[in-house]
């Protein structure tokens, strides 16, 4: 009994008891010199802002006429929106009068001298380098992010994970957009935004751009609005850049990295708009070797929404991209659509629908380790190839509704983009929500590089609408006959000799395979044995591997785990036991392929029939041929494994 | 365990927000409408019908707000664009009009004085702007572009320029500048853009009309010669910037080459480029 009322005053306390912030404390507009840091409080604390370079020693004191406080009184300068409780007080501090490139410590006490935060060396930030200095600058891209739910949680833990296992510090953050659903209230923001990056943005800045969720309470032509109370965005070029005289719209400097970030919600598109004329401004100005564009509705999409129909979408694609592309710009992250789409180097791509006509300049992935980075000329070249980045699938339910044909990557999962921009290369990589990296793609700029559209560039392959049923998953209590990742012997390249489905058997000689771990394929990063040749060579691959089957077990027990992309046919010691997407002959003669992507995923297959075929308490032979179903598809995958079903 | 709360709501609210494409979003509001049918409905169901660029069904939606609500500000003001875009000069004013009794508000008179401008009622669209809000550039932009008298417009821009910062108003200034062949002012402002951008050629052509008003012709056709080299090689043949072929339009009008000015005054026409941003390559042109 004494122990229930002690755990019920626990919740009770832990529920009711006064947080010290209201919002807890974020970094906004930063520059090499001086940053704004923001929190809000219930009621007035009459705060004192103390930081240094030693977490130690916070010896500055922020003079308090750099603190300025803002409630929703309307009679007040700058008021928050009407919607906001009249207790909450907004504070934004600037700190000024900083060392470019260094890390300083913060605290805030209120006027009682009580710390409010926790002397813990994470509430910290980085100055920007100074502009033109030739230093490197890691960022985060999210979008289309603030559910507050479970998916938005992983997408940030996994990003947390991530640069922890590669020991890597993120400089600053770009969100493209739909931050704070459904309407980007006050409310949606303090709890879909705030709390959810609150580990990451009290020590990183983030850069906003507009959605489409927040212009529903949010006005970019007045600047007003939740959205504008959340953020302090440069008007002045205070970082770098031009003026733009509003908040919607603004430019910024990261070392020789120019980002520019426009409203594609609610402000003129067009090329006459006042948003048009700054961007070409903007961009005859800069003098930076690289050209980061950032913005909500994206040119190119078939995810949850549709380029080709859509009026913001082509409005960007139509009037805004000729600007961008005649500036130089290398790479454009977007979000509104649910899935994450990556193109191939592209130029020229206004027109609608979109095609591949004429505006691939480079159809290879982009990756280092597959076909090499994409190149184009050292600085800023007009009309020398764009990478479109599709960021849309930081938290919120992610779909396709068909394939953009400029895209090279599609993935209808959940995640986020990391983007590193060091020397004369930027290199980017999607993680997913599991940590994964499902897509790298790197930009090198060096010496004059000349591109030509291609004549027949590369295309990914159409799309059809795959069934909505989850595929079915192994039973929870099993034993592996044979485990994931096992070594397999496999032929790839060439058909095995001998009659037809010889190589299937247990005594079929195959001592001139090789050996590997499987799974086996290329393109998707989920292979250990990466089979880098067989794009646009060969479209088979046969593997084989012996297990021992107990003494004492029910051959309708068994089950193929498998990861496969794009078909597949099963033999146990010669006979043909399961067959996935091949509809006609095997082997060399195999044809009528069903597509299937692996996405990572394993399907379960029960296996019947076995009773003659299965030798228990003997070695028996499993053999799987995969198939792609084009040869030059973008990725194949063969990963199996052999499950025993226990009670 | 607030943070636990939080998540919890979040799924939900993921799950409201799943697939959340334009046909989704529009059967969902179509299907609230059916069952109980609000003046905001509506409205929503307008705008995504706008988004999607079916401007009859948003146009039906907006004024189906309006016998519900006549007062919903937003409704208002997005049938008033819809009427003025699509030329309808009338219902447009009348509709900014009942917007302006119900919310009369500076944002409202921008609207109001672009709806006049649209319908060439240049002294109603004066009357307005001069009601419109400071801190917006166009504002500035339009007012500039609605007076008579050419000091007037430096006055107003340079006005605009200190109010808003917005480099747009500052560039349409030094433009005005240069109208009145106030070189002194325009001059250095441009010689510092020379030396401190990377591409040259809208500064390049500003300097070279300054170099015609002082009656240094060679100076600037070698100005505008290297500013049409500049630009050949920004302008995409397939697919043009339209800003760079506003201003290969001036360069080709200011070197006497009308012919070739004229296609690119064409192109802009064309695309729908709005007027008052290649005004002076008309004036040029005449």
């Amino acid at each position: 009994m004494r122990r229930s009322l002690l755990f019920l005053l626990l919740i009770t306390s832990s529920l009711f008891a006064k947080e010290p912030f209201a919002r807890d404390p974020y970094l906004q507009l930063a520059t090499h010199q001086s940053i704004h840091l923001v929190w809000r409080t219930e009621g007035d604390i009459k705060p004192q802002v103390r930081f240094g370079t030693d977490p130690d020693r916070l010896h500055r004191l922020v003079p308090s006429h750099h603190v300025t406080t803002r409630t929703s009184d309307p009679k007040s300068k700058q008021p928050l929106h009407q919607s906001v409780s009249p207790q909450i007080h907004q504070y934004e501090v600037f700190l000024d009068g900083l060392q470019p490139k260094s890390t300083y410590y913060y605290a805030i006490f209120d006027q009682h001298g009580k710390r409010l935060t926790p002397a813990d060396s994470s509430y910290r930030f980085k100055t920007h380098p100074t502009p033109g200095s030739d230093a490197p600058v890691y960022f985060w891209v999210v979008g289309d992010s603030g559910t507050g739910g479970r998916a938005q949680a992983q997408v940030h833990e996994a990003m947390i994970a991530h640069n922890q296992k590669f020991k890597r510090e993120l400089d600053l953050y770009l969100h493209v957009g739909d931050m704070a659903y459904g309407s980007g209230t006050d409310h949606e923001f303090s709890t879909r935004f705030f709390p959810m990056y609150e580990t990451t943005i009290r020590n990183t800045v983030c850069w906003a751009s507009m959605g489409n969720h927040e212009g529903r309470t949010s006005k970019g032509i007045t600047g007003i609005g939740p959205y504008y109370d959340a953020y302090i965005c440069p008007t002045e070029a205070e970082a770098g850049g031009l003026p733009s005289g509003k908040e919607a719209y603004y430019s910024f400097d990261y070392g020789k990295t120019h980002f520019i970030c426009l409203d594609s919600h609610d402000l003129d598109r067009r090329p006459a708009g006042a948003m048009a004329q700054w961007l070409k401004a903007d961009l005859e100005k800069t003098q930076a070797e690289f050209l980061v564009a950032f913005f909500h509705h994206p040119p190119y999409t078939l995810g949850s929404h549709n380029s080709n129909v859509e009026k913001h979408l082509i409005e960007m694609r139509q009037h805004i991209m000729p600007i961008l592309e005649s500036g130089g710009v290398d790479v454009v992250f977007t979000g509104h659509s649910h899935i994450y789409e990556r193109s191939m180097l592209i130029d020229g791509a206004y027109s609608t629908p979109t095609t591949t006509d004429g505006v691939v300049l480079d159809d290879g992935d982009g990756d280092p380790a597959g076909d090499g980075p994409y190149l184009k000329s050292a600085g800023l070249t007009p009309h020398n190839g764009t990478v479109q980045v599709v960021a849309g699938h930081g938290g919120t339910g992610v779909s396709r509704r068909g394939t953009m044909p400029i895209m090279k990557r599609i993935i209808v999962e959940n995640g986020s983009v990391l983007v590193s921009i060091k020397g004369d290369t930027l290199t980017a990589e999607m993680v997913n929500l599991h940590g994964d990296i499902r897509d790298i793609f790197a930009i090198k700029k060096s010496g004059t590089v000349v591109h030509t559209p291609l004549l027949d560039p590369w295309e990914p392959e159409p799309w059809t609408k795959v069934r909505k049923k989850a595929p079915p998953k192994a039973p929870r209590k099993t034993t592996p006959l044979i485990a994931k990742g096992s070594t397999w012997a496999y032929l790839a390249g060439s058909h095995p000799t001998g009659e037809l489905n010889a190589w299937t058997k247990p005594d079929y000689v195959y001592s001139n395979w090789k050996t590997g771990p499987a799974g086996f394929g290329y393109g998707d990063k989920d292979d250990a044995t990466v089979l880098n040749d067989m794009r646009n060579k060969y479209r088979v691959v046969y593997i084989r591997k012996d297990f021992q089957a107990p003494k004492k077990m029910d051959p309708n027990s068994l089950g193929l785990n498998i990861s496969y992309d794009d078909a597949f046919i099963a033999y146990l010691n010669g006979h043909e036991i399961l067959r996935v997407g091949v509809d006609h002959e095997q082997g060399a003669t195999a044809e009528d392929f069903t597509m299937h992507e692996a996405n990572g995923k394993f399907q379960y297959f029960k296996l019947r029939g076995l009773e003659k075929i299965l030798k228990l308490g003997a070695t028996n032979t499993l053999a799987i041929e995969g198939h792609n179903a084009n040869i030059g598809s973008s990725d194949f995958t063969l990963h199996p494994a052999l499950l025993q079903r226990t009670k | 365990m607030i943070r636990a709360w939080i998540l919890c709501s979040g799924i939900l609210a993921q799950t409201l927000n799943a697939h959340e494409d334009l046909n989704s979003v529009i059967r969902s509001l179509s299907q609230k409408i059916r069952n109980s049918p609000t003046a905001e409905l509506y409205y929503q169901r307008g705008i995504e019908y706008r988004a999607a660029r079916e401007k009859l069904h948003a146009r039906t939606d907006f004024q189906s707000a309006l016998k519900i609500n006549p007062t919903h500000q937003a409704a208002l003001r997005n049938l008033a664009l819809l009427h003025s875009q699509a030329h309808e000069h009338k219902q447009a004013i009348a509709v900014a009009t009942a917007l302006l009794d119900t919310s009369p508000s500076p944002q409202t008179h921008l609207l109001l004085a672009d709806i006049f401008y649209t319908a060439k009622d240049l002294p109603n669209a004066l009357k307005h702007v001069q009601l419109s809000p400071p801190e917006e550039d166009h504002t500035h932009l339009l007012h500039a572009h609605l007076l008579q008298d050419d000091e007037q417009v430096v006055a107003q821009l340079k006005r605009g320029h200190e109010i808003t910062k917005s480099i747009v108003l500052r560039n349409a200034w030094i433009d005005a500048l240069i109208a009145t062949e106030n070189s002194k002012t325009a001059l250095p402002i441009i010689e510092k853009e020379l030396t401190s951008s990377r591409f040259r050629a809208s500064w390049l052509i500003r300097r070279a009309r300054v170099l015609r008003s002082q009656n240094q012709k060679e100076a600037a056709k070698r100005d505008l010669l290297e500013a049409l080299t500049e630009l050949q090689k920004r302008i995409s043949p397939t697919c043009p910037d339209l800003t760079l072929i506003y201003d290969r339009g001036l360069a080709y009008a200011l070197l006497d080459r009308k012919k070739e000015a004229q296609t690119d005054l064409e192109i802009l026409t064309q695309s729908r480029f709005s007027p008052l941003s290649y005004q002076l390559l008309v004036t040029l042109l005449r």
